[in-house]
C-alpha cells in the first residue's frame, strides 16, 4: 500500500469575457483540474487475497495534531482494480481552504466527484486512511502533508487613534487565516507570534500621511518611518518576523490610496530605510480577503504583478472575489517565496 | 511690488526647474505611462489601469523607458527587470526589429555589473533579450551566467536557454519557436520567431515566411533541409528581397510583399554601435553614466527653460533694482 501526498490547493476559477464560469488550474484551462494538477496524489492497495475482486473500499481522512478546524472527516472510496490484487484510486488532491474543500461540481459542472476527491488538510496535517483486507486484518496508514516545509513567522500590530483601534482583532486575524491558507501551497507555514494594539505617533495625520511623496521616490517618509518604527518596538517576537501593521488608510503616494503596502526592499533601497523594509501596512478602510497574503509575498520577494485574476499577485486594487477560495501562486511565485530571507 | 515678487518667483522655478530622486516625474502622457508601468506593483496600481497601460505602450514609449533606464538608480534590478521584460515584449520578440542599440548596451552593463553574484529574480528577462538581439560578442557574458549557481531554477533554465537560443543564433539558425505558450510579440501580434544574428531586421519578415511555407510541404521542423534552417535574405540594390539560396529548388516562393517599415524611429541613439566582437564592457565601480560616451542626459535636455529662467531671473533683478531705486528717491 502506498501513498503520495503534498499539500496544494486545487481549484482555479475564473470567468469569462461573457459571463460564463471557466475553472482552470494554473497552467492549463480544462474542466478536469484536479488531473491536470502536478501535485495530484493516489492511493493504490495491494491485496493478494482479493486477486479477483473488480474494487476494493478504503476509508480516508486528514487529521492534524493540534488543529482540528482543517480536519477533513472520513469518506470511503472505491478503488477500481487496475490489475489483479492491485487497486488504484483515481486522482485525489489536498486543498487547505474550506471554499475548495466544498468545491460544488454540480454549479460548476466540471472535475467529476471532485467534492470527494478534494481533502482539507493544513501543512503539518497527517493524510490518514484504512483499509481492511482479504484476511480481515485492518490496516491503517497515514503520512504527513507538506514537502520540505519552511515557516515565516509574523507579528500583527494594530494602530490606535485615541485609544480606538483601526480594526476589530477577529479581522486581524482573518487575514493572518487566508495567508496562512495561500502559503501553504508554497509549503510554507505562517507562525502567528505576538499581536499588540500602538498608537498612532503624535505627529502623523493618520488619514492623510503617505508612505513616500512621489511615484519615483526610493524612501519611506518621516511619517511612514514612525509608523513602521511604533509597530515594530511594539510587537515581542524574533526579528526575522514580518510585521502585518494595521493602520486607519494608507497612501502609498500623496495621491494614490492603497489598501496594502509593502515595504519591499527591492524598491526602498535607501539604507535609512534598512530597518523598517520588508514589513506590510495594511488598510483598514479598504480591508479585502486577500490583500495581507499579496503584501505578505511583496515582503517575502515576489516583486510583480501578474495579469491572471486568479493569482494572488493580481492588483489588489481589483479583487477577485467571484469565488471565495480563487487566488493562487505560480510555480516561479512559489520557489520565489521559499529562496527568500525571510522564509526559514 | 507684487509683480516684482511673482516674477522672482517665476525666475526661481525656471533656474531649478526638477527636483527628484531620477527626475523622471511624469511630465507627458507617455512617461507617465511608463511610471505607472514601472511602479504598479509598489503602488497597487488598479489591474484596469495596469493592463490598459501595457496594451497602450510600445515604441513611442522608448524614449521613456531609456531614461528611466538611464537616469534612475545605476543598474537598480526592480527597474531593469521590470522595464526589460516590457521591452522584451515590445522589441525583443519583434522578428522585424534589430533591437535598440541604447537598450543593448544598458542591458549588457547591467548583466556584467550583476554577474558576480545576480539576484535572479531580476535578471532573467535581460538575458532573454540580449539573446533575442544581442550577437556573438554577448555569448562570453551569457556562458558566464550559464556557469552562476542559481536557487531559483526556473529564472536559471531562462539563462541557459538565452545561452541556447543566442548561440543558435551566431551560428546562423533562424530558430523556429512556435510553442503556444511562448508570448506573442506586442508590436506584431505573432508568435515570436527568432532569426539568426544576420537574418535580424525586416528581412526576418521574409525568411519567417519562407520557413512557414516550408513546415507546410515538409510538416515538421526536423525535416526541413539544413540550408533552409540557415538560409539568409538580404535586400538587393533596388530593395527587393533576395535568399542565398534559391526557394524555387524547395518549392518555395519568394512573397513580394513590400519590407515593413523599421521598428522604430523616434530618436536616433545616444551611442555609437556596439563594436562587432566581445560586447561584454569592462566592469568599473564608476556610475553607468559614466559609461556613456555620448553626452550626458543633462546636456541633451532643451536649454529653452534654462534660457527663460536667466531671462526672467535678469528682469526681476531688474524690477528690484529699479523698485529700490524708487523707494531711495
Amino acid at each position: 500500500m502506498s501513498m503520495l501526498s503534498r499539500a496544494r490547493s486545487s481549484a482555479r476559477i475564473s470567468h469569462d469575457g461573457e459571463g460564463g464560469v471557466i475553472v482552470t488550474n494554473a497552467v492549463f484551462r480544462q474542466s478536469e483540474f484536479i488531473s491536470a494538477d502536478a501535485d495530484r496524489f493516489r492511493v493504490r492497495v495491494t491485496d493478494e487475497r482479493r486477486a479477483d475482486a473488480e474494487s476494493v473500499e478504503v476509508v480516508l481522512w486528514t487529521e492534524h495534531p493540534g488543529d482540528s478546524t482543517y480536519n477533513a472527516a472520513s469518506r470511503v472510496m472505491t478503488l477500481p482494480r487496475v490489475s489483479p490484487g492491485v487497486f488504484a484510486s483515481t486522482n485525489l488532491l489536498l486543498v487547505s481552504d474550506w471554499d475548495d474543500a466544498h468545491f460544488n461540481t454540480t454549479v460548476y459542472g466540471v472535475a467529476p466527484d471532485s467534492t470527494n476527491r478534494l481533502f482539507l488538510s493544513q501543512l503539518l496535517s497527517n493524510m490518514c486512511g484504512s483499509y481492511v483486507d482479504g484476511w480481515g486484518q485492518t490496516n491503517v496508514f497515514s503520512a504527513p502533508v507538506g514537502v520540505d516545509v519552511k515557516s515565516v513567522g509574523v507579528d500583527v500590530a494594530i494602530m490606535r487613534t485615541n485609544g480606538v483601534a483601526c480594526i476589530d482583532t477577529l479581522s486581524a486575524l482573518v487575514q493572518v487565516t487566508l495567508a496562512r491558507e495561500r502559503f501553504a501551497q508554497a509549503n510554507i507555514t505562517v507562525e502567528m507570534g505576538s499581536l499588540v494594539f500602538f498608537d498612532a505617533p503624535p505627529q502623523v495625520d493618520v488619514d492623510n500621511w503617505c508612505v513616500r511623496t512621489s511615484g519615483n521616490s526610493r524612501s519611506l517618509t518621516q511619517n511612514a518611518r514612525s509608523v513602521l518604527h511604533e509597530a515594530i518596538s511594539a510587537v515581542t517576537n524574533g526579528a526575522n518576523n514580518r510585521c502585518l501593521i494595521f493602520v486607519p488608510s494608507i497612501r502609498s503616494t500623496p495621491a494614490a490610496e492603497v489598501a496594502g503596502h509593502a515595504t519591499a526592499s527591492y524598491w526602498y533601497t535607501d539604507p535609512l530605510d534598512a530597518p523598517y523594509t520588508d514589513h506590510c501596512l495594511i488598510s483598514a478602510r479598504q480591508i479585502a480577503p486577500f490583500v495581507s497574503a499579496h503584501e505578505m509575498c511583496h515582503a517575502l520577494g515576489v516583486p510583480y504583478h501578474e495579469a491572471e485574476r486568479c493569482n494572488l499577485m493580481f492588483s489588489t486594487a481589483s479583487p477577485f472575489m467571484d469565488v471565495c477560495s480563487s487566488k493562487r501562486l505560480k510555480t516561479g511565485q512559489l520557489k520565489t517565496l521559499r529562496s527568500g530571507g525571510h522564509v526559514q | 511690488m507684487k509683480k516684482t515678487r511673482l516674477m522672482s518667483m517665476f525666475a526661481f522655478w525656471a533656474l531649478f526647474p526638477t527636483f527628484g530622486e531620477t527626475n523622471v516625474l511624469p511630465e507627458d502622457e507617455s512617461m507617465a505611462r511608463v511610471v505607472r508601468l514601472w511602479t504598479a506593483s509598489i503602488d497597487e496600481l488598479p489591474a484596469t489601469q495596469w493592463l490598459a497601460d501595457q496594451a497602450a505602450t510600445g515604441y513611442h514609449d522608448f524614449p521613456a523607458y531609456k531614461r528611466i533606464l538611464q537616469e534612475g538608480r545605476p543598474y537598480d534590478n526592480y527597474t531593469y527587470r521590470t522595464l526589460t521584460e516590457l521591452i522584451s515584449r515590445i522589441d525583443g520578440s519583434n522578428m522585424r526589429s534589430p533591437g535598440d542599440a541604447d537598450i543593448i548596451r544598458l542591458t549588457r552593463e547591467f548583466l556584467v555589473s550583476k554577474s558576480d553574484n545576480p539576484d535572479w529574480r531580476f535578471v532573467d528577462y535581460s538575458l532573454l533579450y540580449l539573446s533575442q538581439k544581442g550577437d556573438a560578442g554577448d555569448i562570453p557574458l551569457l556562458e558566464k551566467y550559464a556557469e552562476l549557481p542559481s536557487k531559483l531554477d526556473f529564472a536559471k533554465n531562462a539563462g541557459l536557454e538565452s545561452l541556447r537560443i543566442l548561440k543558435a543564433r551566431v551560428s546562423g539558425t533562424n530558430v523556429l519557436s512556435f510553442l503556444e505558450d511562448r508570448d506573442y510579440c506586442w508590436s506584431t501580434n505573432e508568435p515570436p520567431f527568432l532569426p539568426s544574428v544576420a537574418n535580424t531586421g525586416p528581412q526576418a519578415v521574409y525568411v519567417y515566411d519562407l520557413l512557414k511555407q516550408a513546415l507546410a510541404k515538409y510538416g515538421d521542423a526536423t525535416n526541413l533541409p539544413p540550408e533552409l534552417v540557415t538560409m539568409v535574405v538580404s535586400f538587393d540594390a533596388n530593395g527587393k528581397p533576395v535568399c542565398n539560396v534559391d526557394p524555387a529548388k524547395y518549392g518555395l516562393v519568394m512573397p513580394d510583399f513590400p519590407p515593413p517599415p523599421p521598428a522604430f524611429t523616434n530618436e536616433p541613439a545616444m551611442t555609437e554601435p556596439p563594436p562587432p566582437t566581445n560586447n561584454v564592457p569592462e566592469k568599473t565601480d564608476a556610475p553607468h553614466i559614466a559609461e556613456t560616451p555620448a553626452a550626458p542626459p543633462s546636456q541633451k535636455r532643451s536649454v529653452a527653460p534654462f534660457a527663460v529662467g536667466v531671462c526672467a531671473g535678469i528682469f526681476a533683478a531688474l524690477l528690484l533694482w529699479r523698485g529700490l531705486r524708487k523707494r531711495k528717491s
